[in-house]
């Protein structure tokens, strides 16, 4: 079922910018979602990242989180928002039991190494003469230090970010979804988009949609800021049309005049419809019809070139050379931290537990690593390629020992033994559906679920 | 004793349900019908103690395993990777030997079919007497409170509403008389519509419209050769795959081997059984990926030690390297609602709404 269906290949390959790395590189560059600039205090500024699009981070490019409190089964944990910080400088010992139906005070993996929330996230500690600016104000913290917040949720940076503009601490894409842990995101100014959309984040891009969900498209057949879908095309893809008064063009905005006297919202010059055959919120099936496009404001670093895109029963999902899903790592402890476990630093025992019975070595066989070339080149910063010890999990001590694997965001990818081209079997595999502590599949287009 | 279910007991109504000649008004047209399945159940007969089919109780839950095997004591602290994780670990990747004892059901009355065409020592008979039953699930099932009749599990998760990916059509072809066709044929698919019911959601009506996917869901397309008799439709074995799809956006399928329908039919209705040979690794992802532990433990179902049951008598489908089988015999209850049945082509294979159906859409009922 290796699908090669030119249409939709045309649109992922388009997606991905599956024609390389450099060109990659480039389009990351030329794309990304518009913000809205906003006054910041001295000590931050915003970067883009290919991944997140506009971030903010301090000066040395390092990203700032916020912690959100989320209600958990039986509690929650995060910051609450204009409150103290949560996050303290005291190294938890057993769980929390939030998560149903283990009971508390279960003693945690790997005591010796492991940090305080501090240690992990390293609160932004401000000046003592800093002033709130706009949506930036401070927050006191126990030992009587001012933190930074923004819109009232404290601030951090993260252990394991390494090179400025890459947040790999968190991300706003997957992870923190339904039962999944109280995550830390990376924060990101407001997107330039005017009122009457949304973007919908998915691992092909930061996809546009209009309020209520609708996908948005483009024609192929359109003119730069000029539709040419009229009479019966326009009864099928229903131009998204620009209030009469108050609408403003901006950066990647224009307003075209449709009719006499009737707008149409244009983006990056292409004029924008929704789709009437679309059964819903959510659906993608006008990307079916030759000519029509789905619309994104960023789109979604390259993957390796030699991966490939896999029809399902579900969709479109990213798949190894030979087809199989690629799977993603979802992991956070069920202590009042919620310490990440799911990145080659962090504790394996989660891990092990779901993929093997507590097995590393059954836990390879049933999620390989997906290796990668000895000389792969990464495509960009996001899909690169690290040295994974098997038999441990991490990084090998030895280089001997290693695999050469294919990651994402710093934490390896997997496929399922049991798959083959074309099944997703592993989908929603671990604790609460693969959330807590299991594994995604790297969807490109999910036609069914979450409707 | 009270049976609170009976399927195949459900013949009585077969004279209740009144089958139409076909005319103008039926919904068969050009020799077709289509249904959409709205519930669908494991057949498990039980009764309401329990104590006659499971004498030495109902199979306890995760919670209540997890209290047997890590009990609390002043000074004890447990770790996390041999107690929680472990029990993680043996759900995902179950191990041979369950460490607190299963109750099998006991007792050789069961719904399903015969789905071998044999009466063996380990078969069943039906509530009506029908010989040769093979339901080796009830063995495995019926003392789990999670699948018995009282189980409130039963009713709080209604899949069928719920999500687009399982949505099962079925279309008859071939069909002279809904009441006696010795030749008709039975094709499966996914649809692509959300079932139609009533203002209130709690009823399903007839008459709507389901699209057919045949690009993703080419794999839930199966054809099955049947015969009506007095308006109860049977046919042969073909194995099959139905779509399945529950909490966390997952997705898993179930193979069921030499699956067999019988269904009792109406111009509205059809209901009966689905049974066949269900693959227990493919039920054990569904289930796994469907409900978190959590979910199964309101309904006291320890998926890992249902697992090993289901393996242990299991009864088709030998595993390659000898050992237990890979697949056990069941039966699936099941309702469904007729339904316009729209082909690729946008033609819709059956005509407009029969005017009693019309006139339920018309008044919201």
């Amino acid at each position: 079922m290796m699908k090669k269906n030119a249409r939709l290949m045309t649109a992922l390959a388009a997606a991905f910018c599956l024609g390389g790395a450099a060109q990659a590189t480039t389009r990351a560059a030329e794309f990304t979602t518009a913000y809205v600039e906003e006054p910041a205090p001295p000590g931050f500024k915003v970067m883009i990242s290919e991944l997140e699009g506009p971030i903010f981070t301090l000066t040395d490019g390092r990203p700032v989180y916020q912690w959100p409190r989320k209600e958990l089964r039986n509690g929650g944990s995060g910051d609450v928002r204009t409150s103290m910080s949560a996050c303290e400088n005291t190294k938890t010992t057993v769980n929390e039991g939030f998560m149903s139906p283990y009971p508390a005070g279960l003693v945690l993996p790997e005591l010796d190494t492991r940090p305080t929330c501090v240690e992990a996230w390293p609160p932004v500690i401000a000046p003592a003469d800093a002033k709130p600016v706009g949506k930036w104000t401070l927050i006191n913290r126990r030992d009587k230090t001012k933190q930074w917040a923004y819109e009232g949720f404290a601030l951090y940076t993260s252990a394991m970010d390494r090179e400025p503009g890459i947040p790999l601490g968190g991300t706003r894409g997957g992870g923190g979804r339904g039962d999944g842990p109280v995550v830390r995101i990376p924060i990101s100014p407001p997107p330039d988009i005017p009122g009457q959309f949304n973007i919908d984040r998915s691992d092909a891009g930061h996809l546009l949609v209009a309020v209520g969900g609708a996908t948005v498209y483009t024609s192929d057949k359109d003119g730069p800021n000029k539709s040419n879908c009229f009479a019966a095309c326009e009864k099928t893809w229903r131009p998204i049309l620009a209030p009469q008064i108050g609408a403003q063009a901006r950066k990647d905005w224009t307003i075209i005049e449709r009719k006499p006297g009737v707008k149409q919202w244009a983006f990056r010059s292409k004029p924008l419809y929704t789709y009437s055959d679309d059964p819903g919120p959510g659906y993608q099936d006008g990307m079916d019809v030759a000519g029509w496009n789905v619309v994104f404001t960023q789109r979604a670093p390259a993957p390796p070139k030699e991966f490939t895109t896999q029809e399902t029963t579900g969709g479109v999902v990213l798949a190894d050379a030979k087809g199989h899903t690629i799977y993603v790592y979802n992991c956070g402890d069920d202590s009042l931290d919620q310490l990440a476990c799911d990145h080659p630093d962090t504790p394996q025992e989660y891990r092990y537990s779901v993929c093997g019975g507590g097995d590393p070595i059954r836990c390879a066989k049933n999620f390989p690593y997906v290796v990668a070339a000895k000389d792969a080149k990464a495509p960009n910063k996001t899909w690169t390629t690290m040295d994974i010890d098997p038999a441990t999990g991490r990084r090998p001590k030895a280089r001997t020992e290693s695999l050469h694997v294919w990651a994402f965001r710093d934490r390896p990818v997997y496929t399922f033994a049991e798959d083959i081209p074309g099944t997703v079997k592993a989908g929603a595999w671990g604790e609460f559906y693969g959330a807590r502590n299991g594994y995604r599949p790297f969807w490109l287009r999910e036609v069914f679920q979450g409707r | 004793m009270k049976i609170r279910y009976s399927v195949l007991g459900a013949a009585a109504l077969i004279g209740a349900v009144s089958v139409p000649a076909i005319a103008a008004e039926s919904p068969v047209q050009n020799r077709s019908i289509g249904y959409v399945m709205t519930t669908e159940f494991k057949a498990i007969y039980d009764t309401p103690d329990g104590k006659k089919e499971c004498p030495g109780g109902l199979n306890e839950g995760p919670r209540e395993q997890f209290k047997v095997l890590y009990p609390e004591s002043p000074g004890k602290k447990w770790p996390i990777v041999d107690t929680q994780l472990e029990r993680e670990g043996d759900i995902w990747w179950p191990k041979a030997e369950d460490r607190i004892p299963y109750q099998y059901a006991v007792g050789d009355i069961a719904f399903g079919l015969n789905l071998d065409d044999k009466v063996g020592p380990n078969d069943f008979t039906s509530p009506d007497g029908e010989k040769g039953i093979d339901d080796q699930l009830q063995r495995a099932w019926a003392c789990v409170p999670n699948y018995r009749s009282s189980s409130y599990n039963l009713g709080a998760f209604n899949n069928w509403r719920k999500y687009l990916y399982n949505i099962v059509v079925i279309e008859l072809t071939d069909v002279d008389s809904l009441e006696n066709d010795d030749d008709v044929t039975l094709t499966t698919y996914r649809g692509l519509d959300r079932v139609m019911t009533d203002a209130t959601g709690s009823q399903y009506l007839a008459a709507g419209t389901q699209r057919l996917d045949t690009r993703w869901g080419k794999i839930f397309i199966a054809k099955f050769h049947g015969k009506i008799a007095n308006g109860v439709l049977t046919t042969e074995g073909s194995d099959y795959v139905m779509p399945s799809a529950g909490n966390g956006r997952s997705i898993a399928d179930i193979r069921y081997y030499k699956t067999r329908w019988q269904l009792k039919l109406g111009p509205e209705r059809a209901e009966g059984l689905m049974a066949g040979y269900m693959d227990v690794d493919d039920w054990k992802i569904a289930t796994n990926t469907q409900r978190s532990t959590h979910h199964q433990a309101y309904g006291a179902a320890s998926t890992a030690s249902i697992y090993r049951a289901m393996r242990h008598v299991a009864d088709y489908k030998p595993d390659p390297n000898g050992g237990e089988n890979h697949a056990i015999s069941m039966a699936l209850r099941i309702r469904m609602t007729q339904v316009f049945i729209k082909h690729d082509d946008k033609t819709v294979s059956q005509s407009a709404p029969t005017k009693a159906a019309a006139t339920k859409l018309a008044a919201g009922r």
